[in-house]
């Protein structure tokens, strides 16, 4: 028994310095569309530059959270304008989980004057595990929250790609992936160059399915409603428009609606049955710049209207 | 709980301690152990169906003891009524909605409307398994293959052991029982032969059976917009699907058992390896054929014998018939079993012909061909198992030949599964190599070098951990 138990332990100590080779070896000799298990050159993308800018960012009117629908809808310069600066502390599939976990980080030391919360019903439902991904590959430091959360999701994926990410930052820090159509503007914003993707994805008929809203997410988006309003932060959430065959193929969007509603207090702004068409979409969750600029109107008059701008300082 | 969790992961090495270390110097309270550990086990899952587990477990164990202390009418009684029991537990758990829904389907056909009442309750996980090990250990009993345990505590533990509680190999009371009542021992090499078995089969298991299961559910779900091509592919990497997913169970199973001290009869033998059908039955859920040929199989054929051949061809049709039927409710599963039935009593009666064609070729030419025939069948009748229904299974199989070959735009879809063909070439030759032995223990024996042996098993927990799919996929033997 003691000879079988010590080499058994033996072989556990192997396992990890194996296993760290055997990631390099991974990411480096096998192409990227086949690395199922270790996800990072797709995933690091504009959100790098939105977690620099964030570290030095200061006096923001209007702090704005979510997934990309939210960094590519809001462009600070039209919110300037109407004299509202604005930061956007978007990431890419960002969920509930992710925004506390940014909330709890960044919330206090940013101290915005009114926090837009983007929301959307795929984020409710998935596992995080993806919004994770997004994030570790973006951020420039792993602190302990982020560590104990990864580590809570139990995926194997994110172990690896964490794993992977910690020792290959002792050598050297990639940059993010660049694209024609794209580009990083300031303040977590990011527009796209072109007016769209692929015109025949909004002709397309998608199966029809319900959403599934997961109860973790509910209980950190509770949290995030929670931690905000404790500090006197006026909280408005906000669906983006997507498109119209997109949008249809959910069973359940009242039922959404009515969950969010059930926040006593807070304004909410459902795009998706306002005067929005799928020529100001660059693809079925994202506007163009020209839907940009028509959103960002809508919000202004909106905010206004709630005499929630012009900002009070 | 299953064995590719974090959860089990946890609970192995915990019982694995405590079980050599700490109830090591009484049996009684060992086997004790041994039962709550396979409880808690199986209550990991759904702690309600635990009573049953255990209704069922005690009324076997005290059928037993009656048929073992009667005699004549009153011991076949007691046998019939055992019987009765395990099937009436087996059929109002998994089988009431189908026979319902059935019925109602033919009165419609005559020209009558009924509106049966239908359960909405989930089938208690691995009740087919252990209604099969309480079935056995009375038959065997009533046979005199074996006598009763006095121990309630020793019997439960046959039939609740945890590596093979839910999803098998089915055991005999004949096997496992003696080793339940004496003391075991920890024996280096059966432990290190234990290890083997369960990194091969977490290998089986998530690399090939859970990395290739999206690409088998997108291609079966979607089958009528697929090429042939897809089909083809979608029926083929069933197949590994299939193998990798019961066959991992299967080693994981018996080498969590060996490591515990027990040796579980072995349930797949490198069956794509198999010439005919007849010896695919033999290298494929051999717990189950062995079960079915022995208990129904053999007494329909004795019963039968005034008939002559046409006694084993009854005998054939309707065990694998009830065999297609024991793997779900559903016309799907019957046909699968139907057709492995048909094909049987065909290889019997063309037994003399394919002995004389064997005679006029090279007999390395005429078992290719006979591997490569066997495989391309089970594939087929494969389909029946995987799809939804039997309509569906019939609809895949012509849509694989009506649709057009190839449809470009699908190679997209291929791109994330390019790895997949040389984890089956891995999988193919690893067993290729290891053929003549039952299990993969003897091919890390092949490899003489011990550098050499531990870098294949670091590679094989390379392979899980970079290849691996862990998204809590459940083992498609569970549902039955």
């Amino acid at each position: 028994m003691k000879a079988f138990l010590r080499k058994f332990i033996l072989f556990l100590l192997l396992v990890p310095v194996v296993w760290i080779l055997g990631l390099f070896a991974y990411v480096k000799v096998i192409p990227g569309f086949m690395q199922t298990n270790v996800r990072v050159n797709f995933y690091r993308n504009f959100n790098t530059y939105t977690f620099k800018d964030i570290d030095t960012v200061k006096n923001v009117d209007i702090l704005v959270a979510g997934p990309s629908s939210g960094f590519r809808s809001f462009d600070p310069r039209i919110f300037g304008q109407a004299g509202a600066r604005t930061f956007i502390m978007g990431s890419s599939a960002q969920s509930p989980v992710q925004t506390e976990y940014l909330v709890n980080k960044y919330l206090d030391k940013i101290k915005p004057k009114m926090f837009v919360y983007v929301i959307d019903m795929q984020s409710f439902s998935s596992d995080g595990a993806e919004g994770w991904l997004f994030l570790m590959n973006n951020i420039t430091h792993y602190d302990g929250g982020f560590l104990r959360n990864v580590m809570e999701t139990k995926n194997l994926i994110l172990l690896n790609t964490l794993t992977y990410n910690m020792v290959a930052g002792l050598f050297s820090k990639p940059e993010p992936a660049k694209y024609d159509f794209e580009s990083y503007v300031s303040n977590g914003f990011v527009q796209y160059n072109t007016p769209y993707r692929d015109t025949s994805v909004f002709s397309v008929t998608y199966s029809k399915a319900k959403c599934e809203f997961g109860d973790n997410q509910k209980q950190a988006f509770e949290r995030i409603i929670d931690a905000v309003r404790e500090r006197n932060i006026p909280i408005v959430f906000v669906q983006t428009p997507i498109a119209k065959k997109f949008f249809d193929r959910v069973t359940n969007p009242d039922e959404f609606d009515k969950y969010i509603q059930s926040h006593s207090g807070i304004h909410y702004i459902n795009c998706n049955y306002s005067n929005f068409t799928d020529h100001e979409m660059w693809d079925v969750i994202h506007m163009n710049q020209s839907g940009v600029d028509k959103f960002d109107h809508l919000l202004i008059d909106s905010f206004t209207s709630w005499k929630l701008l012009p900002i009070k300082r | 709980m299953l064995f590719n969790s974090l959860g089990f992961l946890l609970f192995f090495p915990l019982v694995f301690l405590l079980y050599w270390f700490v109830f090591n110097k009484n049996l009684k309270v060992q086997n004790l152990f041994l039962l709550v550990c396979s409880y808690y086990f199986y209550s990991c899952w759904d702690w309600r169906f635990l009573f049953l587990l255990m209704t069922s477990t005690l009324i076997d164990y005290y059928f037993g003891l009656a048929i073992h202390n009667k005699e004549g009418f009153q011991k076949k009684l007691f046998l019939w009524l055992s019987i009765f029991n395990n099937l009436v537990i087996l059929g109002f758990f998994k089988y009431y909605n189908f026979f319902t829904l059935s019925t109602q389907n033919l009165l419609h056909h005559l020209g009558f409307e009924i509106h049966p009442y239908l359960l909405s309750i989930a089938l208690p996980v691995g009740i087919s398994f252990y209604t099969f090990h309480g079935m056995s250990y009375v038959f065997d009993i009533y046979y005199k293959k074996t006598k009763p345990v006095s121990s309630f505590v020793d019997y439960a533990v046959f039939v609740c052991f945890f590596p093979l509680l839910v999803a098998g190999p089915i055991e005999r009371a004949t096997h496992l029982l003696p080793q339940v009542v004496v003391k075991r021992f920890f024996n280096y090499e059966e432990a290190k032969a234990g290890l083997r078995l369960v990194l091969w089969g977490f290998f089986k298991k998530v690399v090939i059976a859970d990395s290739t299961a999206p690409l088998v559910n997108s291609i079966f779900n979607a089958h009528h917009t697929m090429s042939g091509l897809s089909l083809v592919i979608g029926m083929i990497c069933f197949g590994f699907q299939a193998y990798g997913d019961f066959g991992g169970y299967s080693d994981i199973a018996r080498g969590t058992a060996k490591l515990l001290g027990f040796d579980l009869i072995i349930n797949f033998n490198f069956p794509f390896y198999a010439k005919s059908i007849s010896e695919f039955w033999r290298r494929w859920h051999m717990s189950l054929n062995t079960w079915f040929m022995d208990y129904l199989y053999m007494p329909i054929t004795i019963a039968l014998r005034n008939y002559g051949k046409r006694a084993i061809f009854i005998g054939l049709f309707v065990t694998f018939f009830l065999s297609g039927l024991w793997h779900g409710p559903s016309w799907n599963y019957i046909l699968f079993g139907v057709f492995h039935g048909i094909a049987l009593i065909f290889e019997i009666r063309t037994a003399k012909a394919r002995k004389k064609l064997s005679k006029k070729m090279p007999i390395g030419i005429f078992n290719f061909f006979g591997r490569i025939i066997t495989f391309a069948y089970v594939l087929f009748t494969w389909v029946f198992f995987r799809a939804r229904s039997a309509h569906d299974g019939a609809n895949y199989l012509t849509d694989m030949f009506t649709r057009p070959f190839i449809i470009k735009p699908e190679y997209k879809m291929y791109i994330q599964y390019m790895h997949l063909p040389l984890l089956f070439i891995f999988l193919y030759m690893v067993d290729w190599i290891n053929r003549d032995a039952n299990n993969i223990s003897p091919f890390f024996d092949k490899i003489k070098q011990r550098p050499v042996r531990y870098g294949f098993y670091l590679m094989l927990v390379l392979f899980i951990l970079l290849f691996g799919t862990f998204n809590k996929t459940a083992f498609i033997y569970f549902q039955f």
